[in-house]
């Protein structure tokens, strides 16, 4: 896909998102991607941001400290504190908020799911589920029609494609 | 929480996995997506296909190969072997895999390591190390171990982590084949040296070989081959195992 016209009017979008932070922000705008993703999201287009993908929601990154994210959901995203390692990388299971939403509907509590990153956010209000790697983080996020996963739901098995199952659902607008 | 990974290696030549696989009640167990689809339902948390053909013909099948696994399996996939140059890199992971690992290139040309860690991110980025003893020192071999290199294999690990390496898959060619457990010492002073994730590699016989290995050496990922190939020792078991000893691993029966 090189041009936001041939995108059309979408039932829904994913926005998946690898390496770097500022990276990522300056291909989507490039191209004219950045205000697509706007508008669609502005346009209550159902929309699924993955890993970087989640990150670029956000307003500012430690990572690249020249751009801007897309700033739909205030906060930034930082380096993640008091791990052992980085990146994360690995299974990790998910402590779900109580009303974690449509997105892990039929999805037991503390699923596992793949983890790649070395940034997060702390915290957010609109977190849907959190995880821990030498600190509490982010693990998803959810705004209206705009969802984020900071793992990787089409690596993480079974539970991921449940997930993402579920994603398509709601593009569908189909009842969960 | 910091979780240990269970990781088979399928070796494969010219789209087909080679080194025998009969014990599997499979249709065709030269089949990687067979295999990887198996492995997926076993509890494996990553694969890694070692790409042995590594020829130009080779290569072209690769790339179907990962775009058939990659659209049946859905866990992280690795792709190593032969793998020059940051073109080669990108038809890899844009076919399907999730991480390519450098070996002998790496050694060569260090700049490559930067190069793709700049482009795809150091996530994607995974460095091989075939290491053997040489007098009281850990040292670098390339080629299947059959060539020394004179390089200091801690030095190594610290550089390519400084260009950029997201991990490090440390196999020690002494033990390879052996069956004799992992090089403790080795995978112990390779975590200690380092601040990326570890996969250790090479010797594994059985089940309190890879406890070893996470346990004293601190490996983030064990890797195996052949135990797992032919039967002899099943992920659930490594895991249980594992579990037993105080460390978190993604139980089996929840992704089977």
């Amino acid at each position: 896909m090189n041009d936001p016209k041939d995108i059309g009017s979408p039932s829904g979008v994913v926005l998946p998102g690898v390496g770097d932070f500022g990276a990522c922000m300056e291909a989507l705008d490039e191209r004219g991607f950045k205000t697509l993703v706007l508008d669609l999201i502005g346009g209550k287009t159902p929309f699924l941001g993955v890993c970087v993908g989640m990150q670029m929601l956000f307003e500012y990154s430690e990572e690249s400290q020249g751009h801007t994210g897309l700033g739909v959901l205030p906060g930034t995203v930082r380096k993640i504190r008091n791990a052992r390692r980085l990146p994360q990388m690995q299974w990790n299971t998910l402590e779900l908020h109580k009303e974690s939403g449509e997105l892990y509907a039929g999805i037991d509590d503390k699923p596992w799911v793949y983890f790649v990153h070395s940034y997060a956010v702390t915290s957010s209000a609109f977190a849907t589920a959190y995880c821990d790697y030498g600190e509490r983080f982010v693990a998803s996020v959810q705004f209206a029609n705009v969802f984020g996963t900071q793992y990787h739901p089409e690596k993480s098995s079974k539970i991921g494609l449940s997930i993402l199952t579920n994603f398509v659902a709601i593009t569908e607008g189909r009842k969960l | 929480m910091d979780v240990v990974r269970v990781i088979p290696c399928l070796d494969v030549k010219d789209s087909r996995v080679v080194k025998g696989v009969g014990f599997l009640d499979l249709k065709d167990a030269g089949d990687p997506v067979e295999l990887a689809s198996y492995y997926e339902k076993e509890g494996a948390d990553e694969l890694i296909f070692l790409d042995i053909g590594a020829s130009v013909e080779g290569r072209s099948t690769m790339v179907d190969l990962l775009r058939d696994t990659a659209s049946a399996v859905f866990i992280p996939l690795t792709v190593g072997g032969g793998v020059t140059s940051l073109d080669q890199a990108a038809v890899i992971l844009h076919s399907g895999a999730d991480k390519v690992s450098f070996n002998s290139a790496a050694v060569r040309n260090p700049k490559l390591i930067g190069e793709v860690a700049k482009t795809f991110g150091s996530q994607s980025v995974v460095v091989a190390i075939d290491v053997k003893r040489v007098g009281n020192r850990f040292e670098v071999f390339t080629h299947g171990g059959t060539q020394p290199t004179g390089v200091d294999a801690l030095s190594w690990a610290q550089e390519v982590e400084e260009r950029g390496a997201g991990e490090l898959l440390v196999t020690s060619m002494d033990r390879d084949g052996t069956k004799e457990g992992f090089d403790i010492e080795l995978v112990k002073a390779m975590t200690e040296t380092t601040s990326i994730p570890v996969i250790a590699s090479g010797g594994v016989g059985s089940i309190e070989d890879f406890v070893e290995g996470a346990l004293e050496g601190s490996a983030q990922g064990l890797l195996a081959a052949s135990v797992f190939h032919y039967g002899e020792i099943r992920i659930k078991q490594v895991k249980d195992a594992l579990f037993s000893k105080g460390l978190n691993v993604r139980p089996v029966e929840l992704c089977s």
